[in-house]
């Protein structure tokens, strides 16, 4: 792959195609329209939270990694709709697996709406570990990696993203479209 | 399936199996029973597990972003954030330490002890994380101090040394009264316990103490293989403790963390008495075995010989002290050497070493003669005397016991037991009216000091043997001084003088067996003892060896070096005087020192004692053929004769008495014939009474057996008394005869001082005694009277000399004047009780001195009327 002046338009429109899906994907999630957004560019952490959940979406064009930081109690609270159980009695397993399936929702909408215009990309399987493994992430100080940081709650509780996008080839993605079409309702299925 | 999702498939199953696996390692680090914390520079928590939450007392994912330093004391954290510090500048070093924290939920700090290391979790980020683990060891120290009120109350000293070699705050309070001191704590634990150790230790102590320093902190294995090296038990000095100090027994145990030491228990007990008990006992079985030595030597040495060897030694170690004080080196070498010679004979060694040690310091030239020599060589007098004492006293013990057994007899027990003999018959004899008193008959008994030398030849034979078993020589001896008496004291020099000459002539005179086999000599040397009776109570004594002879060269080369004579004069010196030069003190041409003969002491002491004995000492040598010591010694003094004036009549009864007395002691049928004993009814007799009647008895005795039938009859000729003894059938009782057999020589000496003289012819003895004072031998006695006396007392006192003159046969003429004549005055009035009080008064006569001492005699003996 050679190194090309990757335009930070590009780089910003990329960064907010994988901000909406994970707005869309949480309100999905969360079963609710109402979401609050809070940007968090500024905080400087090292650990962000107690869990964090991870997913890589790459291709030629592009690699975008989904980080999303959180803990039982919130997602507890967030998984109780989909399961139907109050928020105490839903095992850590299920919470965790409640944020996972949610990147890997994230990730494969980000791969259909690559595919459907016919850039290929491909997903890895989405991990849960423990959010002191942020320590591990290098910072890349790239002009072709952009870094997105915010967190979305809703209804009192919510998660922490950190996105990391890097484009390696921008002329795949000049004319990408990087609107999100409303979708049916699906349900949520748990790997 | 297309191949890259077939990898994809494999790559994801092995991500499920990783993400399952670092789960389990996370969910363990969460357990984990103690403190886990990653946290950055600022003590922020990034990782933490659920112990750490309970000290914070949240949930463990409430934990990160919290400050570590929250829970602990503000002094406690500067600790803590100082080791991160060191951690961080250190280059890869972890810290360990123990640190108390606070508990935020019962308010009670607990110790914990600390690990913190550097962690890096990428190489492009430059910023580092620190990984903590907190192990609690709170109880562990609670465990600790509950150990420590237990052994407060035993008599150990209990403490433990931290990393930094210093003594921790907990230690048993008996540790304080142990080392006599307070405060241990901080102190190094060296200086405490080890200074004196590290001061005058051993290098082996030194070296032990060392690796103690070395092995706290280190691996424990290491530690292991130098705690056999630690010192286990150290004198600790006191000041003011009565012995000085403590002796400390320690033992040491590990406290281990991790694999490595981090602390050191010491356990210390008093073991003073115990080594104190230990010392006493090594004291007393050294004791033991010593004594057990000497009296195995005493055993071994010959029995016979052992009381001449005690009693010399004793006489010469008599001498030792007043040569100290006089200084005089060469007379102590002399006794020295002798006693060596006597205790080496005897077999008593380490007395013969002892000697031959202070000889040899004595003689040693390179330490001058001063203060310090001689309070050393008194010190080594006081030991060689001590030892000598142990002996006599062993010696003493085992002859007693020797004598209740009957197992032996010597030749002290022997007079002994003649002198209870004697003691018996004279009391049977009913002399208690006599005026010859048993005591005096013992007194004179025990003055009997000749003896022959018959126990000298074992003597020399035994030292001879050792002595050439010692050097690896062989050597035969020729003994010749039968029927030879001599005086104790002059024996005693006579045996000294000819063991320091055998000595000489066995080891430079005699060659060795091989060497005397080439030169055509029989192997063994021959050496000849000659002693005889010359006249005037001296002894010629010759001894001769068929050794090597002495050489001229090297006797005139050993008195140049010692500068006894000019090296110029030589020529001029005759044969005689340069052999004589042997006789110098310390002089000697042997080439070797041993602590038989070559020294140089011992022929001046030959010298010394033959000059003491008015006598002297010659020597001839052939070099090759021999050497000849000629020596002239008087046999004696003589032991002073205790003569007397006695009634004839009063002695003849004394004698008959004893006679009869003696033949029932002998179980012989002793009949006393009569005749001519009338002529033994006036008259005096002047001499050793008791000496007399001590030999005639004897000579009796011997001839008397047991079962026989004798006939015996006592006579006068002119001026001797004759006692015939004839046997009409002589007993066979030997063993009697044998008892008094050895006296025989100076009862026979006794007589001839009498004017006796002794016949044995067969069946008969007779024996002759003289001395009797007759009118002609006896100078007229004129006495008179004091004018004070009256006449009827002058008449009574009269009248009882007359009687006594008639008794005694006495040439006396009385006056009631003195007058010019007079010799003895009749000075005091006779008692009422009628006795009579002569006095010898001073007469104008003139009284030759022995003429006076006769008078004085016979004057006792008129007043004992």
């Amino acid at each position: 792959m050679t190194e090309a002046q990757i335009d930070p338009e590009c780089l910003k429109r990329m960064r907010d195609l994988v901000r909406n899906v994970s707005i869309d994907r949480f309100k999905r999630a969360a079963q609710n329209e109402n979401y609050i957004l809070l940007e968090t560019s500024q905080l400087k952490r090292d650990v962000y939270d107690h869990w964090m959940a991870l997913i890589l979406v790459s291709g030629k064009a592009l690699r975008i990694t989904l980080k999303v930081h959180f803990n039982i109690k919130s997602s507890r609270k967030m998984a109780s709709p989909i399961y139907g159980i109050n928020p105490e009695k839903l095992e850590i397993r299920q919470a965790k697996d409640f944020i996972k399936e949610f990147c890997n929702l994230s990730a494969g909408y980000i791969k259909k709406i690559f595919e459907d215009q016919s850039i290929d990309v491909g997903i890895s399987l989405p991990l849960v570990i423990r959010g002191f493994d942020e320590v591990f992430f290098e910072r890349q100080d790239k002009e072709s990696i952009i870094e997105d940081k915010f967190r979305i709650e809703s209804g009192g509780v919510g998660v922490l993203c950190t996105n990391i996008v890097e484009v390696f080839n921008q002329s795949l993605l000049n004319d990408v479209d990087i609107n999100i079409e409303e979708e049916e309702e699906e349900e949520i299925d748990f790997l | 399936m297309s191949e890259i999702n077939k990898d994809l498939q494999a790559t994801h199953k092995i991500l499920t199996i990783v993400e399952q696996s670092k789960s389990h390692n996370d969910e363990l680090l969460d357990k984990l029973p103690g403190v886990f914390a990653i946290v950055d520079e600022k003590a922020k928590i990034l990782r933490g597990n659920l112990f750490l939450s309970g000290i914070f007392d949240c949930e463990l994912e409430e934990i990160i972003e919290k400050d570590l330093s929250s829970i602990f004391s503000q002094e406690a954290w500067n600790i803590f954030q100082k080791k991160i510090i060191d951690v961080k500048d250190s280059d890869g070093k972890d810290e360990q330490f123990e640190l108390e924290l606070e508990s935020k939920k019962d308010d009670e700090s607990k110790s914990f002890y600390w690990y913190i290391s550097k962690f890096s979790p990428s190489k492009k980020n430059d910023r580092d994380f620190y990984s903590i683990v907190g192990e609690d060891i709170s109880e562990l120290r609670k465990k600790e101090k509950q150990l420590m009120e237990i052994f407060s109350s035993i008599p150990l000293g209990i403490l433990t040394v931290s990393s930094d070699k210093t003594i921790d705050p907990q230690y048993s309070q008996f540790t304080e009264y142990l080392l006599d001191r307070k405060d241990l704590e901080g102190k190094n634990f060296e200086e405490v316990l080890f200074s004196y150790t590290s001061a005058n230790g051993t290098p082996e102590e030194k070296e032990g103490v060392n690796n103690i320093k070395a092995s706290i902190g280190e691996n424990e294995l290491i530690f292991e293989s130098l705690k056999s090296t630690f010192p286990t038990q150290v004198w600790y000095p006191i000041d003011n403790n009565l012995d000085g100090g403590r002796w400390l027994g320690i033992s040491y145990q590990p406290v281990v963390y991790s694999g490595s030491v981090k602390r050191l228990l010491i356990i210390c007990e008093d073991r003073t008495k115990i080594i104190q008990s230990e010392e006493a006992l090594k004291d007393t079985q050294m004791l033991e075995d010593q004594s057990i030595a000497r009296i195995l030597q005493i055993k071994k040495s010959d029995q016979n010989m052992l009381p001449l060897f005690v009693k010399e030694i004793n006489a010469l170690m008599e001498k030792l002290e007043p040569h100290i004080e006089a200084k005089e080196s060469r007379e102590l070498c002399n006794s020295l050497h002798g006693i060596k010679g006597n205790a080496r004979v005897a077999g008593f060694d380490f007395l013969t070493n002892l000697s031959h040690e202070l000889e040899t310091f004595v003689l040693d030239k390179n330490k001058p003669e001063n203060d310090g020599k001689w309070t050393e060589i008194g010190e080594s007098i006081q030991g060689i005397k001590n030892e000598w004492s142990e002996i006599e006293s062993l010696y003493n013990s085992l002859m007693k016991v020797n004598k209740e057994e009957g197992k032996n007899s010597n030749l002290d027990d022997d007079v002994s037991d003649l002198f209870e003999r004697y003691s018996r018959i004279l009391n049977a004899g009913k002399l208690g009216d006599d005026p010859l008193k048993a005591e005096r008959m013992m007194l004179a008994i025990k003055s009997i000091n000749f003896s022959n030398l018959d126990d000298l030849k074992d003597k020399l034979s035994v030292q001879v043997d050792k002595t050439a078993e010692k050097l690896g020589k062989e050597v035969n001896f020729n003994f010749q001084f039968d029927e030879v008496t001599v005086e104790e004291y002059a024996k005693s020099s006579l045996s000294e003088s000819l063991l320091h000459i055998l000595n000489n002539c066995v080891g430079h005179g005699i060659e060795m067996p091989d060497d005397r086999e080439m030169m055509g000599k029989e192997r063994a040397g021959q050496i000849d003892i000659v002693i005889r009776e010359g006249k005037s109570g001296f002894l010629d004594i010759k001894v001769s060896d068929d050794g090597a002879g002495i050489s001229f060269s090297s006797i005139v080369k050993n008195a140049v070096k010692k500068k006894i004579i000019d090296l110029d004069k030589v020529p001029d010196i005759s044969k005689e005087e340069l052999l004589n030069l042997v006789f110098e003190p310390g002089f000697s041409t042997a080439e070797n020192v041993t602590d038989v003969s070559g020294r140089g002491v011992g022929m001046d002491v030959v010298a010394e004692r033959m000059k003491e004995l008015e006598g002297s000492i010659a020597l001839d040598s052939i070099e090759g053929k021999g050497t000849t010591f000629v020596l002239k010694m008087k046999s004696g003094k003589k032991s002073e004769i205790n003569r007397t004036v006695f009634p004839l009549k009063k002695f003849k009864e004394i004698i008959v008495k004893n006679i009869i007395q003696t033949g029932k002691e002998k179980n012989a049928n002793l009949s006393f014939d009569e005749e001519g004993i009338e002529e033994l009814d006036k008259g005096i007799i002047y001499g050793d009474i008791s000496r007399i009647i001590l030999s005639l008895t004897t000579y009796v005795g011997s001839f008397v057996k047991g079962g026989g039938d004798y006939n015996f009859k006592v006579s006068r000729n002119g001026t001797k008394i004759i006692c015939h003894v004839h046997a009409k059938k002589q007993g066979k009782d030997k063993k009697k005869l044998a008892e008094f057999n050895r006296p025989l020589n100076f009862c026979q000496e006794y007589l001839r001082q009498h004017g006796g003289n002794i016949n044995l012819d067969g069946n008969k003895l007779e024996v002759s005694f003289g001395n009797l004072l007759t009118k002609t031998e006896i100078p007229e006695i004129n006495i008179a009277f004091e004018k004070t006396i009256s006449e009827v007392d002058a008449q009574s006192t009269k009248e009882k000399i007359e009687q006594v003159k008639a008794e005694l046969d006495l040439p006396i003429n009385i006056s009631n004047k003195p007058n010019i004549q007079t010799n003895l005055m009749v000075l005091t009035t006779p008692s009422n009780s009628g006795d009579l009080n002569l006095t010898l008064g001073s007469s104008k006569a003139s009284i030759q001195k022995d003429l006076r001492r006769k008078i004085e005699s016979i004057f006792r003996a008129l007043d004992n009327f």
